[in-house]
């Protein structure tokens, strides 16, 4: 970038009041923009010359632009942006707590990720029953094609995750037990159709792992830990996040298996989409009503 | 909808809040779409431009400082730049497109109104100490977004003498709007 000379006082006053009414050729708008972005008197005349001018902004009587400029506005912004990510504004006010929690897999991915060939039988014997309801229901059976589908697709991190826990043996017996108990309860819910929203929470930076299941109107939400060390003196403390609003404690964790009751408004609030975190607090939990320790596992439902 | 809730709109959508950035594309919308029809006198190009003035809305709100700037005139601000920029990279080669800008202009609501109806007294009395014709060619390029050069050949001047014209008027209009 070429080293300009700062101009004197007078000039800058005129090059600001030059820029900001727009009279300037191009060469001169870069050249001043580039001014005004390393020099701190360029960018203060620049922002006084806005303000004085400002009250001739009343000229322009407002045209009201057709809705196909909003709709392609979204499209450039958010047209990457699927229905399980909640711009993570408006929680506690600390959008820094959040920003360290990252990769929210699918509930899916986890929930086959941690089980071990035990499970994949369990999955087969499901495929089985699921087939049986084939013959009956349509539903069912598009429900077990995407549930093979993700099976196959997920064949790999199914490994991986599998070698992982063997580590973790003295957590994985009681998660086996504990994901048969929940896969049971995810295909009686399958047979009978009702939708279960399943939450992995996690993240990037710890170990911890947790498994939430909760049926669409029941009035509880079942967490497993499934990995992560437990700290005798502190607690788990599960939170539910509504973007905007107040984020609120739904209880403690046990490191075991824990049901949580939902009061109607928070099981709405879970099934509309709202996330699921953790964080570490002393025992019984924080005593603020907001979240002290630090938030150790994140996620958003998915419905299965 | 007040500056204020302006302001918390933008203050929202700074940390990426898209229900505020839609409540705010609601309200400044039909403004800042006036900016850019009335300096680009295209319609087509205006759509455009007004697409990327909301990008630039949604990617530069946190650089938004309330203490320092009237919010509407931070979005006019942003709206007038990329306009600008656009016609100075283009020249205008809508020349007098006249019909296309022969839109009638919405009747804006009371909520509408409070943002967008400035009061113009204060700089209406400045301009007023100035030469009429001088006073018209600054409100014609802010308004505008007329160039050196197109001002000299609207008003039939040397580009010079334009440019000698308008600097003084300025300089005057900073000694009023700063000392009165």
């Amino acid at each position: 970038m070429a080293k300009t000379a700062t101009p004197l006082p007078e000039d800058l006053e005129v090059l600001a009041a030059e820029h900001v009414l727009g009279v300037s050729t191009r060469e001169e708008r870069i050249a001043f923009e580039q001014l005004a972005a390393s020099v701190t008197d360029a960018a203060d005349a620049k922002l006084a010359w806005e303000n004085r001018l400002a009250d001739l902004n009343a000229d322009y009587a407002p045209i009201v632009p057709p809705a196909s400029v909003k709709a392609e506005i979204d499209k450039r912004l958010f047209a990457s942006t699927a229905v399980a990510s909640v711009a993570p504004s408006g929680w506690w006010n600390a959008v820094g707590l959040w920003r360290g929690l990252t990769g929210v897999a699918t509930a899916v991915a986890i929930f086959f990720g941690v089980s071990n060939a035990d499970l994949t039988q369990k999955l087969e014997t499901s495929g089985g029953e699921l087939t049986a309801a084939l013959d009956t229901k349509t539903q069912a059976e598009e429900t077990l094609a995407a549930f093979e589908q993700e099976l196959a697709a997920r064949g790999q991190q199914l490994s991986e995750l599998e070698s992982k826990l063997v580590e973790n043996t003295n957590q994985l017996g009681s998660a086996q037990s504990e994901l048969a108990s929940v896969k049971s309860e995810l295909d009686e819910a399958l047979k009978a159709e009702t939708p279960v929203l399943v939450v992995s929470l996690e993240s990037g930076d710890t170990d911890y792992r947790f498994l939430a299941v909760h049926e669409e109107g029941s009035d509880k939400v079942r967490m497993t830990l499934v990995s992560g060390a437990v700290d005798d003196g502190k607690d788990f403390e599960l939170w539910l996040v509504e973007p905007e609003k107040q984020t609120v404690s739904l209880g403690i964790v046990d490191a075991g298996k824990t049901a949580i009751e939902l009061t109607p408004e928070f099981a709405k609030i879970l099934e509309a989409g709202g996330l699921l975190a953790v964080s570490l607090e002393q025992k019984g939990g924080s005593p603020t009503g907001v979240a002290q320790g630090p938030v150790i596992a994140v996620g958003a439902p998915n419905a299965l | 909808m007040s500056e204020i809730d302006i302001e918390n709109l933008i203050a929202k959508t700074a940390l990426s809040n898209r229900s505020a950035f839609d409540s705010l594309y609601q309200a400044s919308s039909p403004k800042l779409f006036a900016v850019v029809m009335r300096i680009l006198k295209n319609r087509e190009l205006a759509e455009d431009s007004l697409q990327e003035v909301f990008v630039k809305i949604w990617q530069k709100a946190d650089s938004y400082r309330a203490g320092q700037q009237a919010p509407m005139s931070w979005l006019v601000t942003i709206a007038r730049n990329h306009s600008i920029d656009v016609i100075r990279a283009n020249k205008r080669k809508f020349e007098d497109i006249e019909e296309q800008y022969d839109l009638k202009t919405d009747d804006p609501d009371p909520e509408q109104n409070a943002i967008n109806s400035a009061e113009r007294n204060r700089i209406d009395n400045c301009l007023e100490e100035l030469e009429p014709q001088k006073a018209e060619a600054v409100v014609a390029a802010y308004i505008e977004g007329y160039s050196y050069q197109e001002l000299a050949d609207r008003y039939t001047i040397p580009l010079n003498t334009m440019r000698t014209w308008l600097r003084r008027s300025l300089l005057s209009l900073k000694d009023c709007l700063d000392n009165g």
